[in-house]
């Protein structure tokens, strides 16, 4: 009896540990779908369209960004006569809305300053009050819903408005890329993250035909589209942006992606910023799952939500961080039950990590080779310096035993087996360790000597755990029902545009 | 909405958009080749 209990224990456990590979599979399977994306491009149905558009900008405290992004927007190919930039200043306290009314007379007509006197309620709100406005007259046919600090490439509207020639689709949104110059190493950590997270993960759902999110700098939308989910921005959701997706295609209308519109956004170039950006995206991503709950994984006709492909994809970003511990504690359990078969389940789990680095990595990098040159170093430690060691172990491991080996001898160490297993042990723990790197990352930052030690530990745990461990933040907070605030990220002006 | 008169540009602009999606697919072969030859050396040469 005992015997059968153990057996099964064993095989659950392997189970479990296998878990740990889902995301990376499913990562792959995503990256696969980019490559048939030739074959469901969109442009067949579009035509050069140029509609009436209004732009759509909320501002709190945005002095140091809101100019030169009314500048480029200025500078857009596109009819002049069917552009109006509405601007609605939040109760900003600094110059915003000097700014605002400076560039309102330098361009009358096509610039218009909008202004709560209570503000700090939310970008949704915000957004709202200029909806109001926009949508009391039939001049607008199209709203663009951007950020303040968001830069436009000059043939980036038309590029998405010509996807609007085509009367099924809703929204179209573009692909944000990280544009801080000169940068450090957080800034490109995201630009590495968006080639993956945005150029293919948008890519490969333009292919399934469902999109997760527009992004929040860059959505367009029909008039048609914006009336039928309701006239109005989401207020009760930190993640309003992808509860606005979700709306347009509940409603039957096709979001697309379009690749080759560019925008630039200024992204965090701290971890404590970049975590209060990410743990608002992550508990907007819970805060839909349960909104959403009827829709996961049920098929219906008229739109792809329900689709298991779609399914599998929110889940595995969703839930890796607890796949991560899973695996982590299984293998630490197996390790005390049996330990070659624990050795053997890693090796499995390993591989696959192996394949999913190589392929995501080099492909990552040939989808935008010109972010590639600036983001490459990163994108090879994206899973952290340990990770990528265990990655080249398993597989080089003879080379690296034997040089592991000859400096130990040169060091005149002799490790004992019990150290071997030590080390063993170390690799399991650091499936989920990695995480709790990543955070201390994160708590060091602000602390004496954090400048130093907090990339250090950063490179060490890696970014990917990063993202992972603010996921796990934001678990944690909605349990709590930690309070829904609206922490903006702070916008300095330093995105520069690549001529 | 609006529609204004076709731009020469825009035909050339799809079809090279086109041309980089197609490219897209070579792309993934390269790096699905760099995974075979990963896994070639491994369990050849190590």
């Amino acid at each position: 009896m005992a015997f059968h209990v153990i057996l099964t224990l064993k095989w659950v456990l392997v189970a479990l540990v296998l878990v740990g590979a889902v995301p990376l599979v499913l990562a792959n399977y995503q990256f696969l779908l980019v490559a048939v994306h030739f074959r469901r491009l969109h442009y067949d149905k579009c035509a050069p369209f140029f509609p009436r558009t209004a732009i759509l900008i909320p501002a709190w405290n945005e002095a140091a960004v809101i100019g030169a992004s009314i500048e480029r927007l200025m500078l857009l190919d596109y009819p002049r006569e069917a552009l109006r930039i509405f601007v609605v200043d939040d109760a900003s306290t600094d110059e915003t809305p000097d700014v605002i009314l400076a560039k309102a007379a330098k361009y009358p007509g096509n610039v218009v300053h909008l202004r709560r006197n209570v503000g700090g309620e939310g970008k949704a709100h915000t957004l709202n009050h200029g909806l109001a406005v926009i949508l009391a007259d039939d001049w607008m046919e199209a709203i663009l819903i951007m950020d303040a600090d968001v830069i436009y490439e000059p043939q980036s509207l038309r590029r998405m408005t010509c996807h609007l020639a085509d009367p099924r689709v809703g929204s179209v949104t573009a692909y944000i890329k990280e544009g801080a110059r000169p940068g450090n190493f957080m800034t490109r950590f995201i630009g590495y993250e968006y080639i993956t997270a945005q150029a293919a993960a948008r890519r490969s759902q333009n292919v399934l035909g469902v999109v997760a999110c527009l992004a929040g700098g860059a959505q367009l939308h029909s008039r048609a589209n914006l009336e039928t989910i309701g006239s109005r921005i989401d207020t009760a959701s930190l993640a309003e942006d992808t509860v606005t997706t979700f709306l347009t295609q509940l409603a039957g209308n096709r979001v697309v992606f379009e690749p080759h519109a560019t925008v630039w956004a200024e992204e965090p170039g701290t971890i404590g910023g970049l975590w209060k950006q990410r743990q608002r995206w992550a508990r907007g991503n819970v805060q839909i799952t349960r909104r959403f709950r009827h829709l996961w994984f049920r098929p219906r006709a008229g739109h792809r939500l329900g689709s298991v492909s779609f399914g599998l994809f929110w889940f595995s970003l969703l839930l890796q961080p607890l796949m991560m511990i899973c695996a982590s504690a299984s293998l630490v359990a197996l390790f005390f039950i049996e330990y070659q078969l624990a050795w053997a389940a890693f090796h499995v789990l390993w591989i696959t990590n192996v394949v999913t680095y190589v392929f995501i990595t080099s492909f990552a990098l040939l989808i935008d080779p010109s972010t590639a040159k600036r983001v490459w170093r990163q994108a090879l430690l994206f899973p952290g310096v340990i990770s990528v060691f265990i990655i080249a172990t398993a597989v080089f491991s003879d080379p690296i035993v034997w040089l592991t080996a000859h400096a130990l001898r040169l060091a005149q160490v002799t490790a004992t087996p019990t150290e071997v297993h030590a080390l063993e042990l170390f690799i399991y723990i650091w499936l989920a360790g990695c995480m709790a790197v990543a955070y201390l990352a994160k708590v060091t930052e602000t602390r004496r000597l954090g400048r130093f030690i907090s990339p250090v530990l950063l490179y060490t745990g890696g970014y990917g755990p990063l993202l992972c461990a603010i996921t796990l933040a934001a678990y944690i907070k909605e349990l709590r029902g930690a309070e829904a605030v609206w922490d903006k990220t702070e916008k300095t002006g330093k995105v520069a545009m690549p001529a | 909405l609006t529609e204004l008169e076709p731009r020469p540009e825009f035909d050339h602009e799809v079809s090279a958009d086109v041309r980089y999606e197609r490219g897209l697919a070579v792309k993934a072969a390269v790096a699905l080749v760099l995974v075979v030859a990963v896994v070639v050396v491994r369990m050849l040469f190590i």
